[in-house]
C-alpha cells in the first residue's frame, strides 16, 4: 500500500457523508419491511412491528431531504446543488463521454451524477408524499390522516401502486447509480465509494 | 466558532433530528373518530380476539392464513388477517378488534 493520504484532500463533509450513509440504510430498512418481493420473509415477521419499522424510516427519509435540500443551499462548495446541477445538453455530452470512456474527471459529483442525485432526491420526495398519503387515507394516521379518511377504497388502492411504483423506480435508479459508480470509479483508476465513506479524493 | 463550523453544527443537529421526530410521529395516536355509543369503561368481553377474527376471516375466505396482526384501518384498531385463498387470490381482512365489524376486504 502506497501512501495513501498524502496527496488527497477532502471533498464530501460530513454531512454529506452522514446523510447519504443514513439515506441508505433508511431505504434499506423501508423496503424490506413493506416491499412487495420480501413479502415471504415479511410474513414470518411481527407485522405491526414491521410497519413502525416502515413508518419509521419513512419518516427519516423525510427528514433527510428536507436537510439535503437545505445543505444543498448552505453546504460547502461539492454539497451545493449549484455545483453540479448541469443542463440536459451538458449532462447528455458528458454521458457521451462517460460511454465512449473520454469523459473528463470531476472532483466534485460530474454532470452525470449530478443529474441522478436531482432524480433520485425528487423519486424519493414523491415515494415519502405518496406513503404519507396512503398512512393517512389507508390506515387513518399520520399528519394527513384528517384530511383523508374519508378516501375509497378504490382511491387507496391507487395511492398504493402510486407508492409502490415509485420505490420500485427509487430503487432502479440506485442500480442506475451503483452502477455509475462503479464505471466511473473504473475509468478514472479511483474508488468512488471508499470516497464517501472518508471524504477525501485525490487532488 | 467559525461560521463554516456553525453550519456543520447545524446541519448534524437537524440530522439528529429527524431521527427524534421520527419516534415521536411513530408514536401517534391514530385519528380515530370519537365512539358513537358511550363506552364508560367498557368490558373486557367486548370486542374480538385474535383466533376469533382468523375464525371469521376463513369462514368469508377459505385457504390458508399467512398472518394475522394487529393493525390499524381507517383509524380503528383491527385484526389484519392475511389469507392465501383457495379461489387463487390473497384476501386482507380487517376486523374491528373491539366491536368484531368488518372493516375491510381486499383482494391482490
Amino acid at each position: 500500500m502506497t501512501n495513501p493520504d498524502a496527496n488527497e484532500i477532502p471533498v464530501w463533509d460530513p454531512p454529506v457523508r452522514l446523510f447519504h450513509w443514513t439515506l441508505v440504510i433508511a431505504f434499506t430498512l423501508a423496503y424490506l419491511s413493506q416491499g412487495e418481493p420480501f413479502e415471504e420473509l415479511q410474513d414470518r415477521l411481527d407485522g405491526e412491528w414491521l410497519q413502525t419499522l416502515h413508518v419509521w424510516a419513512g419518516y427519516t427519509v423525510a427528514g433527510l431531504l428536507l436537510f439535503r435540500l437545505f445543505w444543498g443551499f448552505a453546504g460547502p462548495r461539492h454539497a451545493r446543488f449549484a455545483d453540479f446541477v448541469r443542463g440536459p445538453r451538458e449532462t447528455l455530452c458528458y454521458v457521451k463521454g462517460v460511454l465512449t470512456l473520454r469523459a473528463p474527471r470531476h472532483l466534485g459529483h460530474n454532470p452525470a451524477g449530478g443529474a441522478m442525485i436531482v432524480i433520485l432526491l425528487l423519486s424519493l420526495s414523491g415515494t415519502v408524499v405518496a406513503g404519507l398519503v396512503l398512512y393517512g387515507a389507508d390506515k387513518g394516521l399520520g399528519p394527513l390522516a384528517g384530511l383523508l379518511l374519508d378516501s375509497s377504497e378504490a382511491t387507496i388502492h391507487s395511492i398504493k401502486e402510486v407508492h409502490e411504483f415509485l420505490a420500485n423506480f427509487t430503487l432502479l435508479l440506485v442500480v442506475g447509480h451503483l452502477v455509475g459508480v462503479i464505471w466511473e470509479s473504473l475509468l478514472h483508476r479511483e474508488n468512488l465509494a471508499r470516497a464517501m465513506i472518508t471524504g477525501r479524493k485525490r487532488a | 466558532m467559525n461560521p463554516r463550523q456553525l453550519i456543520n453544527a447545524v446541519a448534524l443537529a437537524m440530522i439528529a433530528t429527524t431521527t427524534t421526530t421520527t419516534a415521536i410521529a411513530a408514536g401517534e395516536a391514530p385519528a380515530t373518530p370519537p365512539p358513537a355509543t358511550p363506552t364508560k369503561a367498557a368490558p373486557a368481553q367486548a370486542g374480538i380476539t385474535k383466533e376469533q377474527a382468523i375464525q371469521m376471516a376463513l369462514k368469508a375466505h377459505p385457504g390458508e392464513v399467512t398472518k394475522a396482526y394487529e393493525d390499524t384501518k381507517k383509524g380503528k384498531k383491527t385484526w389484519e388477517v392475511k389469507i392465501k385463498g383457495n379461489d387463487g387470490k390473497k384476501w386482507e381482512v380487517y376486523y374491528d378488534i373491539k366491536t368484531g365489524e368488518l372493516v375491510a376486504e381486499e383482494a391482490d
